[in-house]
């Protein structure tokens, strides 16, 4: 008598019990994973805030670094020459003879055109003139001469479509990490030559710096950038954050040379 | 739902009715996206149609079992859409802090509960039928166990993702 029933009831119950399983089952599993899910999206932005920590250390560091070296060039350089300069104009100087107050003035003078030199020399390393007056373009241009006027490499830069130029602010930054670059390459990768092209994209700027030395691909990028050292790569990612580019490392295929691309939204600033 | 022994359908296709539009329009409250409100929205009127359909034909005294189907089927339908929705994308930080989640997994539990019940019911003899109305009333206590926590549980503002927006914006 129990059985018949039983085996009719069964269907029903398995049904149900099949149905129950899949609701738990599936409301379990969404605690379990939105919970990871929120785990990992924490993680990322710790992860996130650690690296905004490094960069603005990096930065805080480069910026002591240069005001380090501008007071190491008054102090060493420019304070000297000064100093000397006084010494030929002292009150002294009223009781000596024409021609030994016409030296004095005259070597014064000298030392004084020297510290008037240094001075600009300073105010030219912290902004080119030549890239504030004629644009990225000529400054790049003016940089790479100067290189190439050492002879021991050969290094030339192309740029394609370059008739409206970038926001100052803008192109001072790609000009500094172009130097950057440059001064990464000149230092580290014992390369024969380096070359620059200059393209836009549909949006955006394109820069981008071949060489045939020793390079870095974009793993080494971002683990160096990770890491408390590579300072001036730190650098370039700040720099570039604030203008919301991108930079990518990349070995070409042929295994030959490396390239690096700056890649800088146009119309970030609404231009 | 029983009067003089008998059950009352009346009250019961009324029951189904209230049911179904008030867990329509949670459904229309809660889910995100234009097109899937507007298919509940359709939801409510086709149910409504149906269930006015069967009052003229059928009359007061018979128990609608295919609006019941439809509302099953319809409700389980939605609480997935939900639950992948919130797979998706994450709205709450916590999913079970939040009380439109023991709302859902209240009806999920129930509905999936007795969904087997209502599809065989018919097949049955009224004996063997009676011995799973008491499985219903199981899931029923589970349902208003889990509705209960669901207007305990306090709701949690959206501080998740303002923080991670908030924590952007300073270091920009």
């Amino acid at each position: 008598m129990i059985k018949p029933i039983f085996a009719e009831i069964q269907p029903i119950l398995l049904g149900t019990l099949g149905m129950i399983f899949l609701a738990l089952t599936l409301i379990v599993f969404i605690v379990f994973h939105q919970r990871r899910v929120i785990r990992y999206q924490l993680k990322m932005q710790y992860m996130e805030a650690e690296q905004q920590q490094i960069l603005l250390h990096a930065s805080i560091a480069l910026q002591e670094e240069e005001r380090q070296r501008i007071a190491a060039d008054l102090h060493d350089d420019a304070g000297p020459l000064l100093a000397t300069a006084r010494l030929y104009l002292t009150e002294n100087l009223v009781n000596l003879d024409k021609a030994s107050q016409l030296q004095s003035i005259f070597s014064a003078k000298q030392i004084i055109d020297e510290a008037i030199q240094l001075v600009r020399n300073i105010s030219h390393s912290l902004m080119p003139p030549t890239l504030k007056n004629f644009g990225l373009e000529s400054a790049v241009n003016d940089f790479f001469q100067k290189i190439n006027g050492a002879g021991s490499l050969n290094v030339n830069c192309r740029f394609n479509d370059y008739k409206v130029r970038l926001k100052p602010e803008k192109e001072l930054i790609v000009f500094r990490v172009i130097q950057e670059l440059i001064n990464n390459i000149l230092k580290h990768s014992n390369s024969s030559f380096i070359h620059l092209t200059q393209n836009n994209g549909e949006e955006n700027f394109l820069i981008r710096l071949h060489h045939d030395g020793r390079g870095l691909t974009q793993e080494d990028f971002i683990k160096m950038s990770k890491s408390p050292n590579g300072l001036g790569l730190k650098n370039i990612q700040s720099r570039l954050k604030v203008v919301q580019g991108n930079i990518y490392f990349e070995q070409d295929i042929s295994e030959s040379f490396y390239k690096v691309t700056i890649d800088i939204p146009r119309d970030f600033d609404g231009k | 739902m029983y009067e003089n022994g008998k059950p009352n359908f009346v009250s019961y296709n009324v029951t189904v009715l209230i049911e179904s539009i008030l867990l329509y329009y949670f459904f229309f409250i809660i889910l995100n996206g234009k097109i899937i409100k507007r298919i509940v929205f359709l939801l409510i009127i086709i149910f409504v149609i149906f269930w006015l359909f069967f009052f003229t034909t059928l009359g007061v005294n018979v128990y609608y079992d295919f609006c019941s189907n439809i509302e099953n089927v319809s409700i389980l339908i939605l609480i997935s859409i939900y639950l992948f929705q919130q797979v998706v994308s994450i709205n709450t930080p916590y999913i079970y802090r939040d009380p439109n989640f023991w709302v859902i997994s209240a009806y999920f539990i129930y509905f999936s509960g007795i969904f087997f019940m209502y599809i065989y019911i018919d097949t049955l003899s009224l004996k063997e039928a009676a011995n799973y109305y008491s499985l219903e009333y199981v899931f029923i206590i589970v349902r208003s166990l889990l509705l209960s926590t669901a207007m305990i549980i306090k709701p949690v503002k959206d501080n998740f993702n303002n923080n991670f927006s908030v924590r952007q914006k300073n270091f920009e």
